[in-house]
């Protein structure tokens, strides 16, 4: 059994099995998005013979449009990314989040509050 | 010649400190930062902040202020060299872009062993200036780099 895998630029990997005419596509963002996988099990051995790349290229590219035009409705829709790990479930811009936090942490020194109890705010000591 | 002032660590476990000769009362703050890469895997990396307990008190500069944050800034890369810092300026008050001028020029004091990488975002309701500081000889530098300008402008767009 041969199996071959393709990465297009990190975004998926192809695993061509072609003896057994699976073709298995396994893209990280699908996942996340409740597509664990997308597996075409008709292809016949024939479609895999030849110019192997090329057919591995149109595929990759139709996962690649199909990602894009997922990640651009669910970040339209929820803000969220599709894929990433916790990445993905990030519901707010996080350069937003760090400035509103900064202004929580500015009234909070003005006001003489604990910085440790303010909430959703994970401070460091690296020093 | 100007000195920096003693920094000690806050009592509430999250912060530095340092007071002026002026009264004022200073806090420095590190927290965890999310940036992402182009697989929109996530990168765990730092922000950091200061802020000042009477910020309407402050009525000249004081330079030893400068030079206290940039030794705090140089001592998170001595003993993390291979880290990297995100800074935002405050914009509610309408001065990011001055307080964003002022680190820079900052920044350009500490040595050379560190380089600054900014984004600028501004549309009709709010302006963001980001910048990241990291070691020239980080092994990672390309990667963090790239993820800095990722995630913003992910976000921006």
């Amino acid at each position: 059994m041969n199996t071959l895998k393709l990465s297009g630029k990190g975004k998926a990997v192809i695993i061509l099995q072609s003896e057994t005419t699976v073709i298995k596509v396994r893209c990280p963002g699908l996942r996340t998005a409740g597509v664990p996988a997308i597996t075409m099990e008709n292809f016949t051995s024939s479609l895999c013979i030849g110019p192997e790349a090329i057919l591995l290229n149109f595929v990759l590219n139709q996962l690649l449009m199909i990602f894009a035009i997922m990640k651009a409705e669910k970040k339209a829709t929820t803000g969220m990314s599709v894929s990433g790990k916790k990445a993905a479930d990030q519901k707010t811009n996080p350069f937003v989040k760090l400035m509103e936090d900064k202004k929580r942490i500015a009234q909070a020194v003005k006001n003489k509050v604990s910085l440790a109890t303010l909430k959703d705010i994970k401070f460091v000591r690296p020093l | 010649m100007s000195a920096r002032y003693e920094i000690a660590p806050g009592d509430d476990g999250a912060s530095y400190r340092f007071t002026t000769i002026s009264g004022l009362t200073y806090i420095a703050y590190f927290t965890e930062f999310f940036m992402m890469n182009e697989d929109q895997e996530e990168i765990t990396t730092y922000s950091f902040g200061f802020t000042c307990d009477r910020m309407e008190d402050i009525q000249r500069h004081d330079t030893r202020v400068k030079q206290t944050i940039i030794y705090i800034i140089q001592d998170f890369f001595d003993n993390q060299p291979e880290d990297v810092l995100l800074y935002m300026c405050m914009t509610d008050d309408g001065r990011a872009r001055n307080r964003h001028i002022a680190f820079g020029r900052w920044f350009r004091d500490v040595n050379e062993s560190l380089e600054k990488h900014n984004f600028t975002y501004r549309d009709d309701n709010s302006e963001f200036y980001s910048s990241i500081l990291l070691k020239t000889t980080n092994p990672n530098k390309k990667r963090f780099i790239d993820a800095f300008y990722f995630t913003n402008q992910y976000w921006a767009d």
